[in-house]
């Protein structure tokens, strides 16, 4: 044989070239072994008969087995994970609207709030005002969690976090659980979020509910984001840890119940949903494996009434605390070290194309005359997009994307709502959404900007009308078979088909209305919160005359009475459907309980 | 198997049940084929799938996009497989079945019954491997990580698997062991 390979060896190297997994040397050697070996050519094209007839074999028709998942993700009326928080803010369930109906029950009226408890409005001032001030910081917390699996009912952590102003931030979760045995994941996790870069190491493990039978698949993964934009918010610093910008100072609900004292610290104790509260809640879990948390679930806060950071917090889901937190120390540094946020670059790298240079005054200024007193940060290009201006003061930031063509999408077209400029000119804003902040898209002839920003809504639309342009928006969209034609607010149009709620959740406005005219007639009203509506979602009013009965659905949907109409509920879309007068009219309001959707139906004249 | 719109990923994990329901349909059909090749048998596979489905759907937010969304899936599907292997087995019902005869009556029609047998004789390490790689289509390195095995024995178990198929579909099997 000429060959030095044996015929054991030759074949084991065949089936690897046939999945194309072999070397350049080994396949000469295979080559040269098959010149000479008439057995293993055969075997060669055996192999090839094989993975032809394996691939070839037919099969019956498959389940629908799409129908089924869906109906099974109706059905499910357990406890939530935050994982898919935002999905299930779609459908959420009635198990927790009863949950939120017995702490709505559990909550002290306000008027009742014990002495030298601080308003909300003062405790969001005062936060505010914070974020703007503070430089360093770091902390340590323990953390004890209840629920996360059968086996192991409870778990605690110990989390450690610096942060210097603006967005450079470091987390460091060490997880003391005694778990049963080794073949449990531990969940410690890591993240740096630098000014130019972002890394992150959590344990990569099985599904919580397939653990611990599958814990063999378990590891951990790495990824980074390099030439990072300025305040990115795919891969952002949870900051709310910190001082609770989001959480508490923009929230729509905070309840101020009591004063106390947590380590010989005076603190202020708030009380929010975790709908509101889960920028601060989820900011040390941002990676890894935790308990799930429902959208209405109570969340306390213990804020400290001098500097304003958390100094504990607990979650509780109706039958008891289900998450624990508190700072163990708390300090504000003279100056970190900037090695603290120095990132790795391991793992999975990303890069986000930005290249940071100085923004010259070209032939015309790009920047925005006014910046509610914050200062110039970084300034650069995304490679082949637009430019980016970025203003920052501790916490609180400032983004301006400037680009030639940045055409406002038609999603944003729908929801945002339409202001008017002190300039004179129209945007489109957006609330924050618990991804992105608030956003301001000012479009003028040749030239876009994009604004973003942890500011205030009436300091954003400041800035916007000191741009070096008056907005424009479209009031005609194109859609398919029609046009949808804005409606001003305040026109006192007449839509002969359409009704108007008289009952809204507390805050909710009406932010859009259009009337589509082409082949369907549509009224489509928009309804949102003027800060952080998170979820994004809003409230969507649709009637349409066109349609005289309710389309076919396969979903599990329940009857509803409104008025002498039976209404039909999608948990799913977070979707009530009724006809009433011969008129399609559905409320689209997937971050809302489904009684909370039929008093607004009701409410209908 | 072909990688989902990017957008559409991006959209079921923020949420858009729409997406979200796509993605179900686009991939139903691969991803009951990879549970039935495991099982072995129809509705444990049909159970098996609707759980990965489930699963996907409460833990998309953790598909941070650093690997390929098929690849994933088929983790989700295969650990929801090996969950019903262990379900089954510990209820002792068809656990007989599983481990000595594959489920026939399903299958007597195809034309492809032969080669099917062989597979479902394999035992689960090495029929795991070739399924993934011969059906599916995935690499060994993908595999390897899915199985959490090094990717020389992926080499030599789908090896293994080809070699013992290939005796089993022989004419000559009765006479000889060569092949």
């Amino acid at each position: 044989m000429s060959s030095d390979l044996s015929h054991e060896k030759a074949r084991l190297e065949l089936s690897a070239r046939m999945d194309s997994e072999i070397d350049g040397s080994t396949a000469l050697t295979l080559d040269r072994h098959l010149e000479t070996c008439a057995e293993c050519s055969a075997y060669a094209e055996r192999l090839h008969d094989l993975r032809r007839s394996l691939r070839l074999q037919p099969f019956e028709t498959p389940p629908d087995i799409a129908g089924k998942v869906m109906a099974s993700l109706a059905d499910r009326k357990g406890p939530v994970g935050r994982d898919v928080f935002r999905f299930r803010l779609r459908i959420a369930s009635v198990a927790a609207a009863a949950t939120a109906l017995l702490l709505v029950a559990s909550v002290l009226p306000l008027d009742r709030a014990p002495s030298g408890t601080a308003k909300a409005s003062e405790i969001e001032r005062a936060v505010t005002s914070a974020a703007r001030s503070l430089t360093d910081y770091h902390a340590r917390y323990s953390i004890t969690e209840r629920g996360w699996h059968d086996n192991v009912p409870l778990r605690t952590f110990a989390a450690e976090v610096w942060y210097q102003a603006p967005e450079s931030f470091r987390l460091q979760v060490r997880d003391l659980t005694e778990y049963p045995s080794r073949v449990w994941p531990r969940n410690d996790v890591d993240l740096v979020s630098g000014p130019r870069a972002y890394w992150i190491r959590e344990p990569y493990a099985c599904p919580t509910e397939a653990l611990p039978e599958c814990a063999a698949g378990s590891g951990v993964e790495q990824r980074s984001v390099v030439h990072r934009q300025p305040f990115d918010g795919t891969s952002d610093a949870p900051t709310d840890i910190v001082v609770p910008l989001e959480s508490v100072a923009r929230s729509e609900g905070l309840q101020p119940i009591g004063t106390a004292t947590i380590d010989g610290r005076a603190a202020q104790r708030v009380r929010l949903t975790y709908r509101e509260a889960h920028p601060l809640v989820d900011a040390l879990q941002a990676g890894g494996s935790w308990a799930p948390i429902a959208p209405l679930d109570s969340v306390d806060i213990w804020l400290d009434s001098e500097t304003w950071f958390p100094l504990r917090f607990e979650v509780s889901d109706g039958t008891g605390t289900v998450l624990e937190v508190t700072a163990t120390s708390v300090e504000e540094p003279d100056s970190l070290s900037q090695a603290l946020f120095e990132t790795p670059h391991k793992g999975v790298v990303t890069d986000g194309g930005f290249v940071q240079r100085d923004v010259g005054y070209g032939y015309i200024d790009l920047h925005p005359r006014y910046v509610a007193g914050l200062k110039p940060f970084r300034s650069g290009v995304i490679k082949g997009g637009p430019t980016i201006l970025s203003y920052a003061s501790g916490m609180t930031w400032l983004k301006v994307m400037v680009g030639d063509s940045m055409p406002t999408d038609l999603a944003t077209q729908l929801e945002a709502e339409v202001v008017a400029l002190a300039n004179g000119g129209r945007a489109l804003y957006q609330p924050a959404d618990g991804e992105l902040e608030r956003r301001l898209d000012v479009d003028g002839a040749g030239l876009d900007f994009h604004l973003e920003s942890n500011l205030p809504r009436d300091e954003l639309l400041r800035v916007g009308s000191s741009l070096p342009l008056e907005g424009k928006v479209d009031d005609e969209i194109a859609v398919e078979g029609g046009t949808l034609r804005r409606l001003a607010a305040g026109t006192k149009t007449f839509i002969d088909f359409a009704k108007r709620p008289t009952y809204l959740p507390a805050g909710y406005r009406q932010t859009g209305s259009f009337l589509r005219t082409g082949r369907q007639r549509a009224s489509i009203e928009r309804f949102s919160l003027p800060e952080s509506d998170l979820g994004g979602a809003g409230i969507q009013i649709d009637q349409s005359p066109s349609l005289t009965a309710l389309p076919p659905s396969s979903e599990d949907l329940f009857g509803v009475r409104i008025g002498s109409a039976i209404a039909r509920w999608s948990e799913e879309r977070g979707q009530l459907e009724w006809i009433d007068g011969g008129v399609y009219r559905s409320i689209t309001a997937p971050s809302f309980d489904w009684w909370t959707v039929v008093k607004i139906a009701r409410s209908m004249r | 198997m072909e990688e989902p719109d990017p957008r559409i990923v991006a959209s079921a994990r923020a949420g858009d049940i729409v997406a979200f329901e796509r993605l179900v349909r686009t991939y139903q059909v691969e991803v009951w084929r990879l549970c039935l090749h495991l099982l072995r048998d129809p509705q444990a596979a049909e159970d098996a799938s609707q759980e990965t489905f489930i699963r996907v759907f409460r833990f998309i937010g953790k598909f941070k996009g650093d690997a390929k969304f098929t690849t994933w899936l088929l983790s989700v599907a295969r650990n929801c497989a090996h969950d019903e292997l262990r379900r089954l087995a510990r209820r002792k019902r068809l656990s007989e079945t599983m481990d000595a005869q594959p489920e026939r009556a399903a299958w007597d029609q195809t034309l492809g019954v032969e080669v099917r047998e062989a597979l479902y004789e394999l035992p689960i390490d090495l029929r795991e491997p070739m399924v993934l790689i011969d059906i599916f289509g995935l690499s060994y390195s993908e595999v390897a990580r899915m199985l959490r095995s090094p990717e020389g024995t992926i080499k030599s178990r789908v090896h293994r698997a080809r070699e013992t198929m290939l005796h089993r579909l022989s004419p000559g099997r009765e006479a000889s062991d060569e092949l």
